[in-house]
């Protein structure tokens, strides 16, 4: 699979802040939701979506 | 803020001298440049190198007040060096590396290290306060007769006429005017010069509040900077760690939403924030304030550089944001661009087109630095609710993975790669590594022959004021007829000639590299019958795989910006 540069890596940190941003606070939550289904969804497995569920939900 | 003392105080204080213009005399300076702080100062030493007068006028009476710019980089130091003005600021200055950065309990989310390795001369960094710098250049400056220093003088106004500039100065005994071809307004980010002109800065100012102390403080923890997200001190703050040189430790703190910058600025609160943050990270020794500073974040800059005879450098030109330490280092690398630019000009040796090519690569410079500072500032002090919380997503990730540690990362200053500049000659060949056209030459540890004369020293120290030619040679030496050639190059234009060979390899004019260890050839990617011409602030111009004598004097004329003297 392949991943994202570091700028690309930037680019998307960014346009996630303005996208939060835009949502405003009492979306944002159902907003990330619903990325992190749409991306789940095109990722397209399982146990990597299980692994990365993991590293999300440690250090909160 | 000034307190009741301070060690920043203490440097000497420069009486007003009547200069010649109030006893009568109409003279005409070269170059008059407008401010003393590092840049005004670091350009005059630049000039005064190449032969070049320069009258400096400057409203205070010392060095500035405070610590100030403490960043300066290994670009900045070889500009200095190539000045013969880095010794002092480097046996002061504290040099240093990398970093760390913490998030919320100290939890390790970032070490980071500066490019470095044993090929350098300089560190990638060192700390040393504005006000210690400002005062080894003000002393460099005062020992060089091309450099007439006038102080407690203020510019009032600039007339610009088409044979020359007017500058109404005004002084403790009155005002009078002073003639220069050319101004150079480095009087920093209020500028009157920019005001007088008419000119406004363009671009982004940033919300977020930092609020700059330094203490003096005792301590042997080692010079890194260090920073704490939302630490258990001040949580919902970021706090960035420094130290200076005398037990000076700087300490930056982000105002958090709805803090009252002028009431954060009283001694009591001040202290407060600090004594929380030293006893977090068990700093148990008694301190003393020494300055408190607010900042807030900008990226403005002029459009142009250049207007007619008056040229704009440091933050009289651009502001930048102070995460990533560009505000000084690039004002620094202003000055390396201009000093010889404007040499040129004085001297008839460049085109208008070269005065022209500072505006249009420093403005290029300045926009590099916005980008890259604008992605620190939006990490450093979050515009908006979705950036702040991106940012924690960062932090706390970064915490187990290395993929996100990129976005923690302060991105330091590094040496800028001009790009579509008409002095630059396009690569013919292609080129698996060594520095691309437009780049800075990187530093190697050589030997250098003149003549029978050996020393060890460093690839860049050989640079002088001109272009030089870096020639790489084979086992058999230099081509006869090349030799001829080049000796009347170097003879006839403002040109340099340096031949990298290995062994003892001599010549009876020319500097030779010898590159016993191979490192000039390995950073270089040179190979014999390989070329690279170089201006004199250091930037790549031209570089051929297969040099021939006859690519030299186009490249020198773009160089220059003009057809070449004596064709």
């Amino acid at each position: 699979m392949p991943e994202l540069n570091s700028e690309q890596l930037e680019d998307l940190w960014e346009r996630l802040a303005d996208a939060i941003n835009a949502a405003g606070p009492d979306r944002a939550p159902l907003f990330l939701s619903k990325l992190a289904l749409l991306m789940g969804r095109a990722l397209g497995d399982a146990g990597t979506i299980e692994r990365l569920i993991e590293i999300a939900s440690a250090d909160l | 803020m000034p307190l009741d003392t301070s060690i920043y105080d203490n440097f000497p204080s420069y009486p007003f001298r009547r200069p010649p213009e109030m006893a009568g005399a109409v003279g005409r300076h070269p170059v008059a440049i407008v401010g003393a702080g590092p840049v005004g100062l670091t350009l005059a030493i630049g000039l005064a190198r190449h032969g070049v007068g320069s009258v400096v006028i400057e409203p205070r009476r010392s060095v500035s007040f405070g610590s100030r710019a403490i960043c300066i980089s290994r670009r900045s130091l070889e500009i200095w060096d190539r000045f013969g003005i880095a010794k002092a600021p480097l046996a002061k200055g504290l040099a240093w590396t990398g970093g760390r950065s913490f998030w919320r309990d100290n939890r390790l989310v970032l070490e980071f290290a500066m490019p470095h390795d044993a090929d350098e001369k300089h560190p990638p960094m060192i700390n040393l306060a504005q006000c210690s710098m400002e005062q080894f250049l003000i002393d460099a400056a005062s020992a060089l007769p091309e450099i007439d220093l006038r102080w407690q003088s203020a510019v009032r106004e600039i007339d610009s006429r088409a044979d020359g500039l007017r500058l109404r100065v005004a002084t403790p005994d009155g005002d009078y005017d002073l003639m220069a071809d050319y101004a150079v307004a480095c009087d920093g980010a209020r500028s009157p010069v920019r005001a007088a002109l008419g000119l406004e800065l363009h671009g982004t100012s940033y919300e977020g509040r930092y609020l700059i102390a330094d203490i003096r403080l005792a301590s042997e923890y080692p010079t890194e900077r260090r920073a704490w997200f939302d630490p258990p001190s001040n949580p919902g703050s970021t706090v960035l760690m420094h130290r200076q040189p005398d037990d000076i430790w700087r300490i930056d703190y982000q105002l958090r939403d709805g803090e009252d910058p002028e009431a954060e600025q009283h001694e009591e609160r001040v202290r407060a924030r600090i004594d929380a943050h030293l006893a977090m990270i068990g700093e148990r020794a008694p301190y003393e304030l020494v300055w408190i500073s607010l900042y807030k974040a900008h990226a403005l800059t002029l459009d142009r550089y250049r207007h007619g005879r008056v040229l704009f450098a440091g933050d009289a030109a651009h502001l930048l944001p102070i995460f990533g330490v560009r505000g000084l280092n690039s004002g620094l690398d202003d000055a390396a661009n201009l000093a010889w630019k404007l040499a040129a000009g004085v001297k008839g040796l460049g085109g208008e087109a070269l005065l022209d090519s500072y505006s249009q690569e420093r403005v290029f410079a300045a926009q590099e630095n916005i980008r890259q500072a604008r992605k620190s500032t939006l990490f450093m002090t979050p515009p908006g609710p979705g950036h702040a919380l991106m940012r924690e997503a960062a932090l706390s990730l970064a915490v187990s993975q290395e993929f996100a540690r990129p976005l923690v990362n302060p991105r330091q200053t590094t040496a800028i790669t001009y790009q579509d500049t008409p002095l630059s000659t396009p690569d013919r060949e292609a080129w698996s590594g060594g520095p691309a056209v437009g780049a800075t030459l990187p530093n190697a540890p050589v030997v250098l022959r003149r003549g029978n004369a050996v020393t060890s020293g460093y690839f860049l120290d050989i640079a002088g004021t001109n272009a030089t030619l870096y020639l790489f040679l084979g086992a058999e030496g230099l081509d006869a007829s090349d030799d001829v050639a080049l000796s009347r190059a170097a003879a006839a234009w403002p040109l340099d000639v340096v031949l990298i060979a290995d062994g003892g390899y001599q010549h009876p004019r020319f500097t030779v590299v010898s590159d016993t260890n191979g490192r000039a050839a390995a950073r270089l990617a040179g190979a014999p019958g390989a070329a690279y011409l170089v201006r004199p602030d250091g930037h790549v111009a031209a570089r051929w795989r297969r040099f021939a004598v006859g690519d030299l004097a186009p490249a020198l004329a773009r160089v220059y910006g003009r057809p070449l003297w004596g064709e």
